[in-house]
């Protein structure tokens, strides 16, 4: 059973479609959502936690409606993107009481240790949260939602306020969490940090997924826009013109640099990416040629999002 | 492209670690015997509720003030105990004793009755300020997502709020006039007074409760709706002060037909009181349905007020 399942979950807000039919089946590991703003990611994430109603559908933890089935709920941890907290609790107290009201008693406190020292807050346990950093306060967040040591982690925003050394701490946390078994899902702008340790995406455009899987999976599918590859040789015009006589590349550009022609990188357009890695050793031995980089230029979340929004929209990017 | 752009790869940075292979098993789903049976789930509510109210220092001022009207009435019984200790069988002695009944305190229903509702005006100025504290800031700054997120059913939600709120007003009414009822029947020459006045205490207690249920009930439903204090307060005062006043003098004017006093909260209360201690009164002279349908179209007025607010997480303007 998967820990996540979506059928066909609709939300209207009147007229306005929050969310259209979605469909997915989400497994143990690091699961990014991708959007723009009103994309229904947050529409998703509160139906996923149980505080929306879905207009059609339903979203089930472990088999159960959330909506319909609030203890279903103690698998989950939420992470808001808002920050509205109890600004007189200290920090300590704030996750004790969320783990109380997860169903932890007794061991509340040595729970909520347990969650601050994960998230690297417990050295600023006793400070009131009014007096915290936005930093501090999204780890505190974070180690609500971990209180209680929960099946699936579902994350809005957990990166904002958050400097690049505590990102990198959290994103390693995320890392643990999925590889002890949890279906961490992530919603951020900060795209290539979520390309960095997300097993899969999902892309959210006008309330529909547009593609769901693993990025590189997805790039794959982009028939119509291939893969451009940035290549540093050492003779650059040799390898193009072999490139071009295989048919594994549909087009070249040499890239400028500083203003100046730069003979020796190239931009190539790959359509068969697969076969492209495959025959590319090849050639090189044949030619005799060094190749010092070879970089995907538009494999990125952000680019993959863009021709995947393009496509939805009818045109190219 | 530049050259910069791409030799500036964040992504790299970020990318995951060889130690994040980790740990322990995390989650907690196999581990039921830390949790808090789900029926009891309501107390976390009520728990974090009466301890965001107590850490301010004008609940201590209300119920400072609502212990000087205690001590009085408790200094008056233990007065008149020693009084008529002193003058029994003493020439003269019951007619001063009985002249200082009339006025102070007699140990019947109305004096009890009266005392509760004494301490009303501080319980309406306590939930008056104490309505965002409790119920509204859920619902302006967002923290009712933490609350709706966990393993809580809505109604399990409303029953902490309304645990919390009732505990409060109790503390104010209910509790003190027992310990009054105690204190009287203890003073006495037997306990007879205990055996006799079972109707007071039914009294004491129907009436009691509701004042801390209603009176909650309506304070959820207005902060629900209002969320800041000053809102809040406005809204108090015109169901406390003005509608007494309108009611009144429509009351009058429209040739003193007692419908009109339905319109009044506080008229619904003291009819209630009355009918709880035995008590003839003109509040009311039509249908005893009438008050209680009255009451209950508030109430349900509050209660609908709240459900409508708790049923709909705002996430897109």
């Amino acid at each position: 059973m998967n820990p996540v399942s979506i059928r066909d979950l609709a939300k209207w807000y009147g007229e306005i479609a929050g969310l259209n039919k979605v469909n997915l089946e989400l497994q143990p590991g690091i699961i990014g959502l991708v959007g723009p703003n009103g994309a229904g990611k947050s529409t998703l994430m509160k139906i996923l936690t149980g505080q929306l109603k879905p207009s059609y559908g339903e979203a089930l933890i472990f088999g159960k409606d959330v909506w319909k089935t609030a203890a279903v709920r103690r698998r989950l941890g939420y992470s808001p993107e808002g920050d509205s907290f109890y600004e007189d609790m200290s920090v300590l107290a704030f996750v004790r009481a969320m783990g109380r009201l997860c169903g932890l008693g007794g061991s509340a406190d040595a729970f909520a240790r347990e969650a601050l020292g994960k998230t690297g807050a417990l050295e600023y346990a006793g400070k009131r949260l009014k007096a915290c950093s936005k930093g501090m306060r999204q780890r505190a967040k974070l180690a609500q939602a971990l209180v209680h040591k929960p099946d699936i982690l579902v994350l809005d925003e957990p990166l904002n306020g958050i400097d690049a050394t505590g990102r990198r701490e959290m994103l390693r946390l995320f890392e643990e969490l999925a590889a002890a078994g949890a279906t961490v899902i992530v919603s951020s702008h900060i795209l290539e940090e979520i390309e960095a340790v997300t097993s899969r995406i999902v892309f959210l455009a006008q309330g529909k997924v547009i593609a769901s899987g693993a990025l590189a999976e997805v790039r794959g599918l982009l028939k119509d826009h291939p893969l451009k590859l940035l290549v540093t040789a050492s003779e650059p015009r040799k390898l193009g013109a072999r490139l071009l006589e295989s048919g594994l590349v549909t087009g070249i550009v040499f890239q400028r640099r500083g203003g100046e022609l730069a003979e020796d990188d190239l931009v190539l357009s790959v359509p068969q990416v697969e076969s492209f890695y495959r025959a590319l050793p090849g050639l090189v031995r044949e030619l005799g040629i060094g190749i010092d980089r070879l970089v995907p230029l538009d494999a990125s979340v952000e680019a993959v999002f863009g021709y995947l929004v393009g496509e939805e929209m009818g045109g190219g990017p | 492209m530049t050259e910069e752009s791409l030799e500036i790869n964040e992504a790299d940075l970020l990318s995951p670690s060889p130690e994040a292979t980790v740990v322990d098993r995390w989650t907690l789903s196999s581990a039921p015997e830390e949790s808090r049976a789900a029926a009891m789930a309501w107390w976390p509510v009520a728990r974090i509720g009466l301890k965001l109210v107590i850490k301010r220092w004008i609940f201590w001022v209300f119920i400072a003030l609502g212990l000087i009207n205690f001590l009085f009435f408790s200094a008056m019984i233990y007065f008149l105990a020693g009084l008529a200790a002193q003058l029994k069988g003493q020439r003269f002695g019951e007619g001063p004793l009985e002249f200082a009944r009339n006025f102070i305190f007699t140990g019947t229903g109305e004096s009890f009755r009266d005392f509760i509702t004494s301490q009303n005006t501080v319980v309406m100025l306590l939930l008056a300020i104490s309505g965002a504290v409790l119920v509204g800031n859920d619902f302006r700054f967002r923290s009712l997502t933490f609350y709706l997120s966990k393993p809580l059913e809505r109604w399990q939600y409303f029953l902490g709020k309304l645990v919390a709120t009732s505990l409060l007003v109790s503390m104010l009414t209910l509790l003190p006039c027992l310990a009054l009822f105690i204190e009287y029947g203890l003073f006495g020459d037997t306990f007879d007074y205990f055996f006799e006045s079972r109707r007071i205490l039914f009294g004491i207690l129907a009436y009691g409760l509701l004042v801390s249920v209603g009176m909650s009930i309506l304070l959820l439903g207005v902060a629900a709706l209002l969320q800041r204090t000053i809102s809040i307060v406005m809204v108090w005062g015109l169901i406390f002060i003005f509608l007494p006043i309108v009611t009144e003098v429509i009351h009058e004017a429209a040739g003193g037909s007692d419908y009109w006093k339905l319109l009044d909260f506080w008229s619904l209360l003291q009819w209630c009181s009355n009918a709880f201690f035995g008590i003839e009164s003109g509040l009311y002279s039509g249908q005893p349905w009438c008050p209680i349908a009255a009451l209950a179209a508030w109430l349900g007025a509050a209660l609908w007020a709240f459900w409508s607010k708790t049923r709909a997480v705002e996430v897109v303007s």
